[in-house]
């Protein structure tokens, strides 16, 4: 007995500390808002890696569905709910839109939720513009006169030339010595490259910007 | 019975030692990662050919909630890297070791981001979400 004493006077408040530890409410409730807030972390990153953008034209409209061919050709269905924003850029302007208005062959990129499932996108926003893009490439020709350039391209290789048409309005800047000057359209020489960012409108390419990336 | 009372005196004395070290010791921090763990002696890279221009952000077809966005990759060595937005063009240094970083400011919607150094170029979808009015 005179041996149980000390080993018993030793473990007992131990034992005492540590429960209250565990069931003690001012304990209790930081465990279980800390339980909730990884529970709330790990939700949010889940939803996040299912929130995805799709871009592509537009192949078909339904009631409830936008049927899109994608980048990679792939065809992909975007649901519509009550709940989706509709906009459309016309000439850098901006509006609110429906999805009546929207036709076959309009470039969209629809915001919104993927189905892990089906690979289905149910969209909160749909964005109905021109697709910018910027071609690379080097002046092989040109026509001062006319307007008329020829670009060998540095990053499509299925079109090596693209023939242009640069207005002299259009926007021309130089990249020279590190800095982003102000260029002119006499800066338009044979053997130069060009970062041209435009839009195809049918088969043409129609420039908006151009930066011309060597200053020699 | 006095040697009663100072083994319990005694054994609640060193019990409460015992928690109070358990319950006081600072606790155990996660190990470093080993990227944090500086180490004496930076490595030194020599390239033996140009790097190669790799975008790490953005990733292709990112949803961007706001403008501008961050531009990051590794280049050449002190190599000037042009960033090509729809609505900006600016250029870039990349470090003693490649890396560089900068700020573009991209429109709403679909954004073709195009980085261009030396002979190379790499482009990125962005598609900027409209905030509703």
């Amino acid at each position: 007995m005179k041996k149980l004493i000390f080993p018993v006077t030793f473990v007992f408040p131990i034992c005492l500390i540590c429960l209250m530890y565990l069931i003690h409410p001012v304990f209790a409730i930081d465990k279980s808002r800390e339980l909730l807030d990884r529970f709330a972390t790990k939700a949010a990153e889940i939803a996040k890696n299912y929130q995805k953008p799709l871009l592509g034209r537009v192949i078909s409209l339904g009631a409830k569905t936008i049927a899109i061919k994608t980048e990679n050709n792939g065809e992909k269905t975007v649901y519509v709910s009550e709940a989706t924003n509709y906009y459309r850029f016309r000439a850098g302007q901006k509006t609110t839109t429906d999805l009546k208005s929207l036709q076959k062959d309009d470039y969209i990129a629809a915001l919104g939720t993927l189905d892990p499932a089906t690979n289905d996108l149910t969209a909160t926003q749909i964005i109905a513009k021109t697709k910018k893009e910027t071609l690379v490439g080097e002046i092989t020709d040109r026509n001062l006169p006319k307007g008329l350039f020829s670009l060998k391209s540095l990053t499509s290789p299925n079109s090596p030339t693209i023939s242009l048409e640069i207005e002299l309005s259009t926007p021309i800047k130089i990249a020279s010595d590190g800095a982003i000057l102000k260029g002119k359209y006499s800066h338009l020489k044979t053997a130069k490259n060009l970062a041209v960012t435009g839009y195809y409108d049918a088969e043409t390419f129609l420039p908006l910007k151009i930066l011309i990336l060597s200053s020699n | 019975m006095n040697e009663k009372i100072i083994t319990i005196i005694l054994g609640l004395t060193a019990g409460l030692s015992l928690a109070a070290v358990i319950f006081l010791f600072p606790k155990p921090t996660p190990p470093k990662s080993p990227t944090s763990l500086k180490s004496p002696i930076s490595p030194v890279i020599f390239p033996k050919s140009p790097i190669t221009l790799i975008l790490n952000s953005p990733a292709d077809n990112l949803w961007a909630t706001a403008s501008p966005i961050e531009i990051s990759g590794q280049a050449s060595p002190n190599s000037s890297i042009i960033l090509i937005s729809p609505i900006e063009e600016i250029i870039t240094t990349s470090s003693a070791n490649g890396q560089f970083s900068a700020p573009l400011k991209i429109e709403d919607g679909q954004n073709e981001i195009v980085a261009l150094s030396g002979n190379q170029a790499v482009k990125r979808n962005v598609i900027l979400e409209i905030k509703p009015e």
